[in-house]
């Protein structure tokens, strides 16, 4: 009897590993759908919508050296953001932006494509490891006549682009990273495909306008190389 | 010296009366919304315009909830999408919002609270490909909960009603006080059955 419950017991361990990847290391793919403020996770931190995802071998190093070669977003600059998978909630890793004109003061300070990133918490059975990001394009607004965006800085401040007939800045950042991720290069070494998550939820931003993604998150994968 | 004094007074009425005239532009109201919330909300469509709206039913809690007032209605269908083999399903949506808060440090912000209302033809909760959280009913029609909860969406007639709010209480208490805009439809009626859509 004790033998045969040992033996359910392992068969089952084995059977629900390759189900549902088993584990800790290997639990299914969960993420906070926003990125936040600060920590733990809650509606009135929430900053961005999560619209993008990269499967594979995303571990930090690696997923910030794919972006910066595939996309050449090369610089930084912004403030610190906050991700949330399977209750776990930490910093960000890294950000990467376009890099403004020389001599921009502050360095940072120009319209850009943008994009924080962060692993997630477990690796999953049939996604690898994970990371997400907030892919977008912002303006830089400093004019007397939105002075919400001098607040608190007198320097001014990033605004998404707002909603248009077109989408908002979130759906043009996440298109700038699909498109470099499937140049001719890269093209085979990174497939994509994308999942309607409905984080549609509208951002004020420090102008007053609004921004919000249109849903949808698309999956980038990434290889174990670096670049 | 006089002289000096009348430029003096004049300077700091100068100075008064500019500042206070970027800020009442900027923010419409007063100056004490800068301190709290930074730039007024912009609406891009109106109650009146909803009233009147001929598409499909609308849905709000009124002028105000639980001391929240309505800051913003918006109305921006994306109709020529930047990534045309992305976005499948165009947002086409009324959103009404409640509350107002504060960006900062080159950072959006979630208002407390967002009702926006699609077609049903536009998604339901069976077009997300993530699984729901929890399932309810409210007012005689199903309602599915993502996002922890704060997320309640609702599938009535012929529109989708996605409540964005702070938790699960709060958006179930939303969802009692759902009244027609551009229907006739009051606190405490139940909302219509979702209508099949080819």
């Amino acid at each position: 009897m004790l033998l045969a419950v040992l033996l359910a017991a392992v068969v089952g361990g084995v059977c629900g590993g390759v189900l549902f990847g088993g584990s800790t290391g290997q639990a299914h793919f969960q993420t906070y759908e926003y990125t936040l403020k600060d920590c733990p996770a809650a509606y009135k931190r929430q900053v961005d919508p999560i619209n993008i995802v990269f499967p594979g071998y995303a571990d930090g190093p690696t997923t910030v050296n794919h972006i910066q070669f595939h996309t050449k977003w090369d610089a930084g600059g912004g403030s610190t953001q906050y991700f949330s998978s399977h209750g776990s909630c930490g910093a960000m890793y890294k950000q990467r932006a376009w890099a403004c004109p020389l001599g921009t003061v502050p360095s940072f300070a120009c319209d850009r494509f943008h994009i924080r990133v962060r692993k997630t918490y477990h690796s999953d059975g049939t996604k690898g490891e994970t990371a997400t990001g907030d892919a977008h394009h912002e303006d830089w607004v400093d004019d007397p006549f939105n002075p919400g965006c001098l607040v608190p800085s007198v320097i001014g401040s990033h605004a998404v682009d707002k909603n248009g007939s077109n989408g908002s800045g979130f759906d043009k950042g996440r298109r700038e990273m699909r498109l470099a991720f499937n140049d001719g290069y890269a093209a085979g070494n990174h497939w994509w495909y994308s999942e309607y998550w409905n984080n549609r939820r509208n951002f004020k931003q420090c102008d007053g306008d609004w921004a919000r993604s249109d849903g949808y998150t698309v999956h980038i994968r990434l290889h174990n190389s670096l670049h | 010296m006089k002289r000096f004094l009348i430029v003096l007074v004049a300077a700091a009425l100068s100075f008064t009366l500019v500042s206070g005239w970027f800020l009442v532009r900027a923010h419409g109201q007063d100056a004490t919304s800068v301190v709290d919330y930074g730039a007024s909300p912009v609406s891009t469509y109106s109650v009146e315009e909803a009233e009147s709206f001929q598409g499909w039913a609308l849905y709000s809690v009124g002028t105000s909830f639980e001391g929240m007032p309505l800051v913003a209605v918006l109305k921006d269908p994306v109709t020529a999408p930047v990534d045309p083999v992305v976005t499948l399903i165009r947002p086409n949506d009324v959103s009404f919002i409640y509350g107002d808060c504060l960006p900062q440090d080159g950072d959006g912000c979630a208002p407390p609270l967002e009702i926006q209302i699609s077609p049903s033809s536009s998604y339901t909760p069976a077009d997300i490909d993530l699984p729901d959280v929890g399932r309810t009913t409210v007012r005689g029609v199903e309602g599915v909960f993502y996002e922890e909860g704060a997320n309640l969406i609702l599938v009535t007639g012929s529109s989708t009603v996605s409540i964005y709010g702070s938790s699960r209480d709060q958006v179930l208490r939303v969802a009692g006080q759902l009244r027609g805009v551009n229907v006739a439809l009051s606190v405490g009626q139940q909302l219509p059955p979702p209508v099949a859509v080819e």
